[in-house]
């Protein structure tokens, strides 16, 4: 592979990968990849399922999820995107991970950083029954 | 060599990763029809691939990829696509379809094939580093330190567990520092992923840089990403550290 073919192919990846999200929304691309894949999304607050026990799946259950047969990382990433748009399967899982029946994704006013790894308690500013 | 010796080893290592995949299925209470397909698909790809390489021909390449795309498939299906590092071997082992397994590994079609997968691999690195910077100037992050912190509280819920070394002293500024710097470091690497693209004789170097990388990435975050380690050994260092010396 000429020095030629390298660049014209890097080129063809870098722009498919800069200009899609643009295109499509930053929607799915393909089967086989999202543009997540790349940068967690941005928001400057963080969202957590809290269930009517007080206690939060990512806090404080978060060594257990994977054992339920959930991946953390999808559903994190569920949770931040689309807040409420959780499958039956997977809201009846964390249902049976805490022995409870109310779950609401909620967002708080603080940055993921404080809420998940400094455990503050900040404000709420939105909560939506799940 | 012979291609065929050279990817007798990655059966091993795709053999890895079949098991991993099959671990993954265990793990869950009540498999669905889908995870259970999810469980045959390797088993089935990988015996197909073992066939593949002791007789070629153009039947069990066709069920070989069919299989492969429909564990991938499937893999992404559960996962729920995102954050996946197999991607890379997604691409090689179609690619690696197309290697005559009868010619020299440095033969002109080989050579080729195996120069695409690492560009990809490359690239996949400089474009992450871009993504990061990208994200640095549209968040809505104010000050310098707040991106490198949320990516660090990203990874610390999303590997469900504790962050490993560092994970009890973040309340120090000192630490907080520490993971900011680490971060601008890790984009600069990224944007330097460029240079063996350009400068063949880089590309075992950084090799074994993106395979520190990730060690180093697994040590202090928990996140682990196997299988780039293994694709950058296996593409990256091994194939060029075989390179006879009077070619090229």
């Amino acid at each position: 592979m000429g020095l030629g073919h390298k660049v014209l192919f890097l080129i063809f990846v870098t722009l498919s990968h800069l200009l899609i999200p643009f295109v499509n929304s930053n929607k799915d691309f393909l089967i086989f990849t999202n543009w997540n894949f790349f940068s967690p999304p941005s928001t400057a607050f963080a969202k957590d399922i809290v269930m009517n026990n007080n206690k939060s799946l990512f806090r404080d259950y978060s060594m257990q999820i994977r054992k339920i047969g959930l991946n953390p990382t999808s559903l994190f990433h569920k949770v931040e995107s689309s807040g409420i748009n959780l499958s039956e399967d997977e809201i009846q899982k964390i249902k049976t991970l805490c022995q409870c029946e109310g779950l609401k994704v909620v967002t708080y006013n603080a940055t993921r950083f404080e809420y998940f790894v400094l455990k503050k308690n900040p404000e709420i500013i939105q909560s939506l029954l799940l | 060599m012979t291609a065929r010796g050279f990817f007798s080893f990655f059966i091993i290592i795709l053999f890895f990763i079949q098991i991993r995949m099959i671990s993954f299925v265990q793990s869950m209470d009540k498999p669905q029809v889908l995870d259970i397909f999810l469980f045959m698909a390797p088993i089935l790809s990988f015996i197909t691939l073992i066939v593949l390489i002791k007789k070629r021909s153009v039947f069990f390449n066709s069920i070989y990829a069919l299989l492969f795309l429909i564990t991938m498939f499937c893999v992404f299906h559960v996962l729920g696509k995102i954050y996946h590092s197999n991607h890379i071997w997604l691409l090689s082992v179609v690619l690696m379809l197309f290697v005559n397994f009868e010619k020299d590994l440095f033969s002109g079609r080989n050579q080729f094939i195996i120069r695409s997968i690492q560009v990809y691999t490359l690239s996949t690195y400089f474009i992450s580093g871009l993504w990061k910077l990208r994200d640095y100037f549209t968040s809505q992050a104010v000050s310098f330190n707040t991106l490198p912190l949320e990516y660090y509280a990203v990874t610390f819920v999303t590997e469900g567990r504790p962050a490993s070394i560092v994970s009890n002293s973040m309340n120090q500024i000192f630490m907080q520092n520490l993971i900011v710097v680490g971060f601008y470091i890790i984009i600069l690497f990224q944007l330097s992923c460029i240079v063996p693209l350009i400068k063949v004789k880089w590309m075992s170097f950084f090799g074994v840089l993106i395979g520190f990388f990730h060690i180093f990435n697994g040590l202090f975050f928990g996140h682990w990403f196997t299988e780039a380690i293994l694709a950058s050994t296996f593409f990256l260092i091994f194939y060029e550290s075989m390179r006879p010396h009077e070619i090229e």
